[in-house]
């Protein structure tokens, strides 16, 4: 049974689109005030399961409790209290961008004059009398987070809210994030920004193939997680290779880019590295390790992760956080 | 100091009011009145009328193929009936879809349906007060066209009285009142296009699609009804009802048409929404919401679109012929009456109707033998005029009789006069009698 301190439970979630089957058995939890992350490779399942949330989708089977309360097809949505958007959000270009949060104001029925206090959290109101059709992707995603923001919500679903966002953008979005979460709000956030859900979500579901290959607090992950991997570009990457089975505690595999990923603790990594100089195999390039969260990602998945642009620069050869 | 970071959450009171129906209806209508396409069919519908006057008027040629053309410089009431002749097929259905049939459509094609339907009103609520919307912007429309054209024909070119459809003269108040009532009665048909521009619009999902397809519907019956002239068929498109107003231009006035045509416009509207509602309700919405047309899909219903209009067709060959001689006699025998009576009244002769005794006999050349029925431009009718000074006076018309049953009737200038003549009271008329239009009325 649901409590008051779930925000969402989801069981066994089943959602086929002809012969894709985007969830198969899905099971969620998310505690109230917890901002959780949903993460997964792509065709993972997690833009269905915020459709499916959002009553855009049915699911063929299965149960959900949002805040306490039986989904329905309906609408879950006429539940007050939720909000957010799925995948980036859109709005009449027609209109202005203070004209569009007007309508949905309405249409949320609260009062307009929230609209001015919305526009300035996201910092759009010197953009506010302008047509959001000439808004750039960033512009519209603040736009979508002040949609969101309109309803005061206690559960905020946000799908990739920092795509198209500067450095700054981001940063400011992340920062709005924890303010909400401080103030109780229970926040999703589905991402393929790994640094991001690292950096400002309290849980965390791996989701694959439509399930969720693993589900618990960010301490726990930790915990967990693999030892942590770098990418190196060398010389020869086939001798890398092959040095790396006969060295303990090394395992290496290429990814697509053409890197390699090196999976290590921090001693075996640098006899590993000793090793490839004394062969002759220059390390051209040794980027800093992957998140615990990251790590994890890549055991549970194998799916390379997308890395964005607000993520930081590479270390130089040799210096690893 | 970034200002996300000194507040999170809007600090004004929440308190969130009760929204539904209402609320989508009206947040539509502004959305509406905010685009370009309904602005301009406003425009059009506003200054269409005018602009068609003035030009008109600067013609010495009337558009006599439209039911009231001929008249359109003898009288100002005979505008508003001529843009309901042009409007009726075509010209509705094209204005009521700029918005019905862009109403769903436009949310997919903005990707926006995933912003509108996660708010506080439920996809029952958007549905209706989007529908709502739509029939909101026919009704104004169809409501901007009566007042603009009534105003363009009083104004530009006169008051004066006006010819019906069964050559009685027509006060200008009573013309008045009958071309409220003729815009009443093809609002109906209006409005059930505009279900069908929904309906385009929601299974679509394309805006293009959503906009031509009622006035592609409305051509396909057009071209059933020139296949035939029979009275079931014909009766189930949806193109009839902008007829019935006829009924209320003849004497005595025929208004089973009105009823016969509202039922229909029920019965299509309530299949459309009906239809619209289901697929609006089960729909998943995926992906950005745009879908692509479907080739596949479009394929499928154009071949549906014409096998429907081929069965149409073949019934109405088939079908039961209401336009028989009998019919267009007995309309014949009224309209010439009246309008030799108000030919008579013009050269300053005082013709009762009661003494006037005209015996029409038509028949299709194309007819050998058996009695001649059906639409045609090969009917001719000879009407022979006794009594109220005439002794067995014979005139001869040529007659082309159109599927719904109005005709145009050609005289011999030799024998009825030319088109204009010189009135008893000093100035020139159009004769009456030179050419008329009339209608039989479909039981």
């Amino acid at each position: 049974m649901p409590d008051d301190r779930t925000a969402i439970e989801a069981r066994s979630l089943v959602k086929s689109f002809g012969d894709v089957r985007a969830l198969d058995g899905f099971d969620i939890k998310v505690k109230s005030g917890q901002v959780h992350g949903l993460v997964g490779p792509n065709g993972a399942g997690k833009t269905t399961l915020l459709r499916i949330l959002f009553s855009l989708v049915s699911p063929d089977s299965g149960s959900i409790t949002l805040l306490g309360r039986d989904w329905n097809a309906a609408g879950s949505i006429r539940m007050h209290g939720m909000g957010g958007f799925v995948e980036d959000p859109r709005f009449y270009p027609y209109l202005t961008a203070r004209r569009n949060l007007e309508f949905l104001a309405d249409l949320d029925g609260v009062d307009r004059r929230l609209v001015d206090e919305v526009l300035d959290l996201v910092r759009l109101t010197d953009r506010a009398d302008r047509k959001v059709g000439g808004f750039s992707s960033g512009m519209r995603q603040r736009l979508g987070l002040a949609a969101s923001l309109l309803r005061s919500p206690r559960l905020l679903l946000l799908d990739e809210p920092t795509v198209g966002l500067d450095p700054s953008g981001a940063r400011e979005v992340l920062a709005l994030v924890r303010g909400l979460s401080a103030e109780g709000t229970t926040i999703l956030i589905s991402s393929h920004n790994m640094t991001e859900v690292d950096g400002v979500c309290d849980s965390v579901t791996v989701m694959r193939e439509g399930r969720s290959a693993w589900h618990g607090s960010m301490e726990r992950l930790r915990s967990e997680a693999p030892a942590p991997a770098h990418r190196m570009w060398t010389s020869d990457d086939v001798r890398a290779k092959d040095v790396a089975l006969v060295e303990p505690g090394v395992s290496v595999v290429p990814d697509p880019e053409g890197w390699l990923t090196v999976s290590a603790d921090r001693e075996p990594l640098d006899a590993y590295v000793i090793a490839l100089g004394r062969l002759g195999v220059a390390v051209r390039r040794l980027e800093m390790p992957m998140t615990a969260l990251e790590s994890m990602f890549l055991a549970l998945t194998g799916a390379e992760i997308d890395r964005f642009a607000t993520r930081d620069q590479p270390d130089e050869i040799g210096v690893t956080r | 100091m970034s200002i996300a970071t000194t507040r999170a959450a809007p600090t004004g009171a929440t308190r969130l009011r009760p929204t539904g129906i209402g609320t989508v209806y009206r947040v539509e209508l502004a959305k509406i009145a905010s685009q370009l396409l309904p602005r301009i069919a406003a425009a059009v519908c506003l200054v269409g009328p005018f602009a068609f006057t003035i030009f008109i008027n600067t013609q010495t040629s009337v558009p006599a193929d439209a039911l009231f053309g001929r008249w359109v410089h003898s009288s100002g009431f005979a505008i508003p009936f001529v843009v309901l002749v042009f409007g009726g097929i075509v010209g509705f259905p094209l204005i009521t879809a700029v918005v019905a049939g862009d109403l769903f459509a436009s949310e997919d094609g903005y990707a926006t349906w995933k912003t509108m339907l996660t708010r506080s009103c439920s996809r029952g609520d958007i549905f209706a007060g989007k529908c709502l919307a739509g029939v909101t912007f026919s009704a104004a429309m169809v409501a901007l066209l009566v007042v603009s054209s009534t105003l363009a024909g009083v104004l530009v070119v006169g008051t004066q009285p006006l010819i019906g459809l069964s050559g009685q003269v027509l006060d200008p108040g009573r013309a008045l009142v009958l071309i409220l009532e003729s815009f009443a009665v093809a609002l109906a048909p209006a409005l059930a296009f505009t279900c069908v521009g929904i309906l385009f619009s929601v299974v679509s999902r394309n805006s293009m699609i959503g906009v031509l397809g009622p006035p592609v519907v409305g051509l396909l019956m057009l071209l059933v009804s020139l296949m035939g002239s029979g009275v079931v068929v014909r009766s189930m498109l949806l193109i009839t009802p902008f007829d019935a107003w006829h009924g209320l231009l003849v004497a005595p006035a025929h208004i089973t048409p009105l009823w016969v045509g509202a039922l229909v416009c029920a019965a299509y509207a309530f299949l459309c929404l009906d239809a619209a509602r289901r697929s609006f309700r089960r729909r998943d919405f995926t992906g950005d919401g745009r879908a692509a047309v479907s080739w596949s899909r479009f394929g499928r219903g154009v071949l549906v679109a014409l096998g429907i209009t081929g069965i149409l067709a073949l019934g109405a060959a088939f079908d039961r012929r209401w336009i028989t001689s009998h019919r267009l006699e007995r309309s014949v025998d009224t309209t010439f009456k009246n309008l030799l009576i108000a030919q008579q009244d013009l050269l300053g002769n005082q013709v009762k109707e009661r003494s006037l005794l005209v015996f029409p006999l038509c028949k299709r050349d194309s007819v050998v033998r058996g009695p001649s029925s059906g639409a045609g431009d090969d009917w001719g009718c000879d009407v022979i005029v006794d009594g109220g000074g005439f002794r067995g006076l014979s005139v001869s018309y040529s007659i082309t009789v159109r599927p719904n049953g109005c005709y145009t009737a050609d005289g011999p200038p030799l024998v009825i006069g030319p088109l204009r003549i010189q009135k008893a009271g000093g100035g020139v008329a159009v004769n009456p009698l030179y050419a008329f239009d009339g209608c039989m009325i479909a039981p």
